[in-house]
């Protein structure tokens, strides 16, 4: 009874899509009901957003057909798109920073009429009204936050009329709070009879938010169900196709002693402002420091002036005690070729794994000789000793490459991130620091990622690792510091804390802030 | 009304779409590249066709081309003045886009290869000219061949340092960098010259010593040994390995623990040093002169400081391939100057109408590397009707 009810949205029919020799959809057969929150689940490289980008004009479906409404189209671009009542809102916000937000919104709409930003102010108003937003029509997009970009980039699809909304990994981006006023503003719009769908591969949000759930697996479709007979462990199933013990390995510290004191260190970019504001923490061996903070809260600054990447201001300090000396070791003022040479072993996972990391056009081998190439006398690079550990690394964390010699930007994220990790570990560090080690990467290889850090920490390493995902934070640190707009806002224990404990930490600041200016 | 057209809009496929290919595969990049050839020879031929009104055969115009780069076969005479001219230019044009690659690898638009070589040639020629006879000859040719590898890497390394440590632009540093050499020259032209309609050649004690009848065979060999060196400077040290890093990326170097502005102040003065070598070389045992920087001929780089960058690119910068860019592109200028001799309506302008196409096809080509064009059933369909067994069909 309640089925017949139901009208389609959208179909897709027997959708194929390759790249080259990647096959990203094959024969996915999709369906949305108007007035639903669908979740598009599935891990990274399963096809979600390529999915969706075909329904958005990107893509151009190879095979299949697609039906809006009983009706069969050719989406062709993303103006056809619109036309059809599809609108996208991806993850990377495609908004003019220098502009108002009714401008943004009144950018290529091609109304009749004469053009009338107060016009299209006040029907931003009455969206914002009916649906809950929050949202200043005069606030420039530069001064605003990550959740209100994106909530101007939904107001600017609702505003062109589209009653199917694709939301690419919406909560990437955003605090627990955000996310939980995100999902209101969903359900508000689902009652009012809109189609929604919500790439994503975080399973909590799938169960909290979604009316049903399609899962897609290596570019097939896995399967969907109604959220209300589902768990966490039957989605992980269809996502990953085999049992998956979900749980992250944490022992306990043993002996920590400190081995990396950082003091008063202040950072400023160009422009003379304070990216690290005084910023004063000790990491201890075999421990994980786990660090939290919205993006671009000086995770990056603060990895990268450890490694001597940053010029820190007068006053900062980073000491080093190296295993069994008290004879400590100041990292300030010196280069990253310096500091190793002061045998200091500092391994760093960057952020960037191609712009930082690694060299996408290199293969295995040359990417190890970044660290080795200069050893010998004379001018050869050499080769040999990389060659070596590149194939050790091939080998023991099963990097996936048509050789040692493939340019690695060929390579999936998973791999890349196992030659970079497998790198940085093999040089035997006593510091250890990660960002965003798992970002991107499937189920198993996180959980491989993790035991292998676990690993370096039961050595006596000490480890930092940065990481936007707040339940791993909680399950896998053993202290968690909190980092908001450049500063400690509270280092707590991984624990005992709770998830609203910490989201509340990396934004009060900000509310502050507010209050006091 | 308006909505049945809509649907019918609806059920269109769009006409062609460009779809991404894997890693192109050894047999396929062969195929690519013979294909850009033989597009550029048809689209040439085509041409030749117009032009010359159909009165001109494209075996009479391709043999024109021949003659005028390796001589007229049979003829003795003929052959050797050609192929020594061919094979000196060649050369030269293959020093320059050596010189050029190191900086290119790393990411740094050197296009002031021209200023590089007018002034490594300048400083050479204030030697042959001012300290002639002041010196032993192989003292001479020491401080001549110093000089100018100097003066190379100086104008180099000037760019630079500004680049390395104030982030100017490169491109137009380089290529404003070009001007002021050519004026320096320009101005020790004109006082040497006085009031002479033209510059005589210097003291012949200076020139560098014959072989094989010409003086200028020493640089046809030193220019072709360095284009082998530096293929090996490339690839197996530990210089040619950082460049190849900062070219990928600045900030993984940076990571790497390399002194990013050493490397590049270091490479830029290795790519001046041999920019003005050539010139020196050039001035030394070719020119044994020096021209005004606007005239077409004896110039110290024929305009060869711009040539090089294609050529560069070109040949992917493998500097053991621009070998035979190098005589592509001697082949294409040469040819077609031979033709528009031969036949007037190519007289103006047709060379490089011809050369454009030839470089058009084979960059243009390379698009299809990586690319292929998905055209809509309703193409395909008359495809498949032409060719009945359909073989290109392969989903």
């Amino acid at each position: 009874m309640e089925q017949k009810q139901k009208q389609i949205a959208v179909e897709m029919r027997n959708i194929t899509k390759t790249f080259g020799s990647v096959v990203a959809n094959k024969d996915v057969d999709f369906i949305t009901y108007k007035g639903e929150i669908l979740s598009l689940l599935g891990e990274n490289g399963s096809g979600k957003t390529t999915l969706m980008n075909m329904l958005s004009g990107i893509y151009f479906p190879d095979k299949g057909e697609i039906l809006i409404k009983g009706e069969q189209v050719s989406i062709r671009s993303p103006k056809d798109a619109f036309e059809n009542g599809i609108g996208m809102i991806h993850q990377h916000f495609k908004l003019v920073d220098i502009f108002t937000a009714v401008e943004n919104v009144a950018l290529a709409m091609n109304e009749k009429g004469k053009y009338s930003l107060k016009a299209v102010a006040a029907r931003i108003k009455d969206i914002c009204d009916k649906y809950g937003f929050d949202l200043d029509p005069e606030q420039k997009v530069y001064n605003m936050s990550v959740s209100q970009k994106q909530t101007l980039e939904i107001i600017k699809v609702l505003y062109r009329g589209a009653d199917i909304l694709i939301l690419d990994e919406p909560t990437a981006v955003l605090t627990p709070q955000e996310a939980e006023r995100l999902f209101k503003v969903i359900r508000n719009m689902r009652d009012d009879g809109k189609s929604i769908i919500i790439i994503t591969h975080k399973l909590n949000e799938v169960l909290s938010v979604s009316d049903r759930v399609t899962i897609l697996r290596k570019g097939e479709l896995a399967g969907t169900v109604e959220t209300k007979d589902a768990t966490e462990m039957s989605l992980t199933e269809m996502m990953v196709g085999q049992k998956v013990d979900l749980d992250i390995e944490r022992s306990e510290p043993v002996d920590p002693k400190p081995r990396l004191i950082v003091k008063n260190l202040t950072c400023k970019n160009a422009d003379g402002i304070s990216v690290l504001d005084n910023i004063s923490f000790t990491a201890n061996s075999g421990e994980v420091l786990g660090i939290a903070g919205i993006s671009g809260c000086g995770q990056k600054e603060l990895l990268e002036a450890i490694a001597g990447l940053q010029t820190a201001a007068p006053g900062s300090s980073i000491t080093y005690y190296p295993e069994g000396s008290t004879k400590a070791k100041e990292l300030i003022g010196k280069s990253p070729r310096k500091i190793r040479e002061l045998g200091v072993a500092l391994s760093f996972v960057p952020e960037d794994r191609l712009g930082m990391g690694l060299v996408g056009s290199m293969g295995m081998t040359e990417n190890m000789m970044l660290r080795y190439y200069k050893r010998g006398k004379g001018i050869f690079a050499d080769k040999k000793y990389s060659r070596k550990l590149a194939n050790e690394i091939k080998e023991e964390l099963e990097v996936v490459t048509p050789g040692i010699d493939t340019p690695i930007r060929n390579l999936s994220g998973g791999n890349v991130q196992k030659v970079l990790i497998g790198r940085e570990i093999a040089a035997t560090p006593s510091v250890l620091m990660t960002a965003y080690a798992v970002r991107g990467l499937d189920i198993n290889t996180s959980l491989t990622i993790y035991h292998l850090l676990d690993e370096q920490k039961k050595k006596g390493v000490a480890v930092i690792f940065v990481g936007e995902d707040l339940d791993v934070l909680l399950a896998f640190a053993d202290k968690i510091m909190v980092l908001c707009a450049g500063k400690v806002n509270g280092i707590v224990d991984a624990r005992t804390a709770t998830k609203a404990e910490i989201g509340l930490l990396m934004t009060n600041m900000r509310e502050e802030e507010t209050l006091n200016g | 009304m308006a909505k049945a057209k809509k649907h019918e809009d609806a059920n269109r496929e769009p006409f062609v779409r460009i779809v991404k290919k894997g890693t192109p595969s050894r047999k396929r990049s062969v195929a690519v590249r013979a294909g850009s050839l033989l597009a550029a020879l048809l689209i040439c031929s085509a041409y030749i066709l117009i032009v010359g009104k159909g009165e001109i055969s494209i075996g009479e115009a391709l043999s024109q081309m021949w003659n005028g780069t390796f001589g007229i076969p049979g003829n003795e005479r003929s052959m050797r003045i050609m192929m020594w001219d061919t094979a000196i230019y060649a050369a030269k044009l293959l020093c320059i886009s050596v010189a050029l690659t190191p900086a290119f690898k790393m990411k740094f638009w050197n296009i002031g290869a021209e200023g590089q070589v007018v002034i490594g040639g300048l400083a050479t020629a204030i030697i042959m000219h001012d300290y002639a006879g002041s010196m032993s000859k192989p003292m001479m040719l020491v401080v001549m061949i110093t000089v100018c590898i100097i003066a190379g890497a100086v104008w180099g390394i000037i760019p630079a340092v500004f680049k390395a440590y104030f982030g100017t632009n490169e491109t137009l540093f380089t290529l404003m960098m070009n001007y002021v050499a050519m004026k320096i020259m320009d101005y020790f032209y004109n006082m040497w010259k006085g009031k002479l309609s033209a510059l005589p050649t210097f003291d012949k004690e200076t020139w560098f010593p014959s072989l094989l009848d010409h003086s200028y065979t020493w640089n046809i060999i030193i220019f072709v040994a360095l284009a082998f060196i530096m293929y090996f400077y490339l690839k197996k040290t530990k210089h040619g390995y950082e460049i190849s890093v900062i070219g990928d990326s600045a900030n993984t170097a940076r990571y790497a623990g390399i002194n990013v502005k050493k490397v590049i102040i270091r490479t830029m003065a290795i790519s001046g040093a041999i920019c003005g070598l050539c010139g020196g070389l050039t001035v030394a045992a070719q020119n044994h002169s020096i021209a005004y920087s606007a005239e077409a001929v004896h110039t110290v780089t024929n305009g060869y400081g711009f040539t090089a960058i294609i050529v560069a690119w070109l040949a992917n910068f493998n500097t053991i391939g621009m070998i035979f860019i190098s005589l592509l592109i001697l082949f294409l200028e040469k040819g077609t100057g031979q033709l528009g001799n031969s036949f007037p309506e190519f007289s103006v302008g047709a060379g490089n109408v011809m050369i454009g196409i030839v470089l058009f096809c084979i960059i243009g080509g390379a698009f299809f590397l990586n690319y292929r064009l998905v055209f809509c059933d309703a193409v395909k369909n008359i495809f498949r009707k032409k060719s009945a067994k359909g073989g290109a069909q392969n989903a």
